[in-house]
């Protein structure tokens, strides 16, 4: 299970306000585009 | 924590039955673990295992600093880090800031008071943290 970022997500209410990406190499030009880092989430929780 | 996120970051969820590669790629053999990675794919900050929220929540911010003093941007990095020692005050994420804090200033500046005020800092808190023994050299 992961437990961190989902379960702090879902403890505050707020998983539907995240919206993920999937796509590693299209996150990255969207990360150069808007000049913010990527977060990325490794998980074995259900998705 | 969603407005941090979205404001601040690209979030990107990774399967590790979905997305092997990805694991192999950036390194990764255990979940959860979260990355704070540049915009060329460079590690910047490792969140490994469970945290209770607010240590998560204080990591999560300590990487995004981290992120900015990559990217020199040193004085939003002191900020960020500045704003964890005072918002997570009770988690470890706090004495890694409070020396990252200090870096920053001092790359700001290139100011050695910089660092030697971060050194005396950690003589009222966090005095028994690494980060206090690592800032011990500054003052």
């Amino acid at each position: 299970m992961h437990a961190s970022l989902l379960e702090v997500a879902m403890a505050t209410q707020v998983e539907t306000a995240i919206q993920f990406n999937e796509d590693v190499d299209q996150a990255l030009k969207e990360s150069k585009k808007a000049g913010k880092p990527l977060l990325l989430d490794f998980t074995a929780a259900p998705m | 924590m969603s407005t941090f996120i979205s404001t601040n970051l690209i979030p990107v969820r990774l399967h590790v039955k979905k997305h092997p590669e990805a694991m192999e790629r950036f390194g990764v053999n255990w979940t959860p673990t979260v990355l704070i990675v540049d915009s060329d794919g460079k590690e910047q900050h490792r969140i490994e295992g469970f945290l209770p929220v607010d240590d998560f929540l204080g990591q999560l911010q300590l990487g995004f600093g981290h992120a900015q003093l990559g990217k020199k941007n040193f004085a939003d990095a002191e900020r960020q880090f500045r704003d964890v020692v005072e918002r997570f005050s009770g988690t470890d994420a706090a004495a890694e800031a409070m020396y990252w804090a200090g870096v920053s200033r001092y790359k700001a500046t290139n100011d050695a008071s910089a660092l030697k005020a971060t050194a005396q800092a950690f003589k009222d808190r966090y005095k028994d943290s690494i980060w206090a023994k690592k800032a011990s050299i500054w003052g």
